[in-house]
C-alpha cells in the first residue's frame, strides 16, 4: 500500500515542474500547456486526498475542476487565436496591447 | 505490488512533464502532454477513482489535447523582436520553482502522515455498485447546484469563445 505522502510528492513535483515551465516558457501555447500541467497535478492531489481520507467528495470536485479546466482551455485559446488575428504574433512578452 | 505500479507511472509522468518544459517544439509538448496524462489517468486507477480516469482520458487527452493541436494549426509564432536577460527569464524561475518546490515537499513530509489509514471508500464504492454509481449519486443528490452551476460555466465557456474567434467582417 502506497502511501499517501509519495502521491502528494509526485504531485508536488508535476506541480513545480507547470510552474516552471509557466515562468520559463514565452510562447502562450506553452504556457497553458504547462497551466494544464498544474491542473493535473492539483487533479492527482485532490484524488489522493479523497482515496486515503475514503472521502467520495474529493472525486467530485475533480470532475468539477476537470470541467473549469476545460472551460480555461477553450476560452484562452480563443483569446490566443484572436490575438494571433490582430498583432500576429503568440510572445508573451510582446502582448502590451493594453498600453494603448 | 502496487509500489512497483506507483514507481513506474510516476517516474512516466515526471519524465515526460519534463519533457513537455525542455522541448522546443509545441506538437512534441503536446504528444508528451499526452503520456503525462495518461500516466496520471493510471495513477487515478490506482487510487480507485475508475471514473475519473476515463474522463481524464476522455476530456484531457481526447478533447483539450485536440483543441491545443487546433490552436497550433491556427497560429504560426514568429521570431520574437526583444530577446530578454537569460537569467531573469531562465535561471530565476527555475531557482523559485525548486525553492517552491522544497517548501511544498516539507510542508507534504511533516503534515500529512497521519491521513494514512485505509478507509472504507472502497467498501462503500462496492456497496453502491461501484465508482461511477457512487459519483452519480453524490452528484446527482448533495451536490446539484454546484452540477449545474458547471453547466452554465460551459455555456459560457462556448458562447466566449465563439465571440472571441469569430471572424469579422469589418
Amino acid at each position: 500500500m502506497v502511501s499517501i505522502t509519495w502521491y502528494l510528492v509526485v504531485s508536488a513535483l508535476l506541480f513545480t515542474i507547470g510552474l516552471i515551465g509557466v515562468l520559463v516558457k514565452r510562447n502562450i501555447i506553452m504556457v497553458f500547456l504547462c497551466l494544464e500541467l498544474m491542473l493535473n497535478a492539483a487533479n492527482l492531489n485532490m484524488v489522493a486526498f479523497s482515496h486515503y481520507s475514503s472521502n467520495i467528495e474529493g472525486q467530485i470536485f475533480t470532475i468539477f475542476s476537470i470541467t473549469v479546466a476545460a472551460a480555461e482551455a477553450v476560452v484562452g485559446l480563443a483569446i490566443v487565436i484572436s490575438l494571433f488575428r490582430n498583432g500576429g504574433n503568440i510572445n508573451i512578452d510582446e502582448f502590451n496591447i493594453l498600453k494603448w | 505490488m502496487s509500489y512497483i505500479f506507483f514507481i513506474i507511472f510516476s517516474l512516466i509522468a515526471i519524465v515526460s512533464a519534463i519533457r513537455v518544459v525542455c522541448t522546443k517544439q509545441l506538437v512534441h509538448a503536446i504528444l508528451w502532454l499526452v503520456v503525462t496524462f495518461l500516466s496520471t489517468a493510471c495513477l487515478f486507477v490506482m487510487l480507485h477513482a475508475e471514473f475519473l480516469a476515463a474522463v481524464q482520458v476522455l476530456v484531457y487527452t481526447g478533447a483539450i489535447i485536440i483543441l491545443y493541436v487546433f490552436a497550433i494549426m491556427l497560429t504560426t509564432p514568429k521570431e520574437a523582436k526583444t530577446i530578454p536577460q537569460f537569467y531573469v527569464r531562465k535561471i530565476m524561475p527555475i531557482v523559485l520553482g525548486v525553492l517552491f518546490f522544497f517548501q511544498l515537499a516539507v510542508m507534504v513530509l511533516t503534515r500529512f502522515d497521519f491521513i494514512g489509514k485505509k478507509g472504507d471508500l472502497v467498501a462503500m464504492m462496492s456497496k453502491w455498485g461501484g465508482n461511477a454509481e457512487v459519483l452519480g449519486k453524490f452528484l446527482y443528490t448533495d451536490y446539484i447546484l454546484p452540477f449545474e452551476l458547471v453547466s452554465i460555466i460551459l455555456l459560457v465557456a462556448i458562447i466566449g469563445a465563439v465571440v472571441l474567434a469569430i471572424r469579422r467582417s469589418s
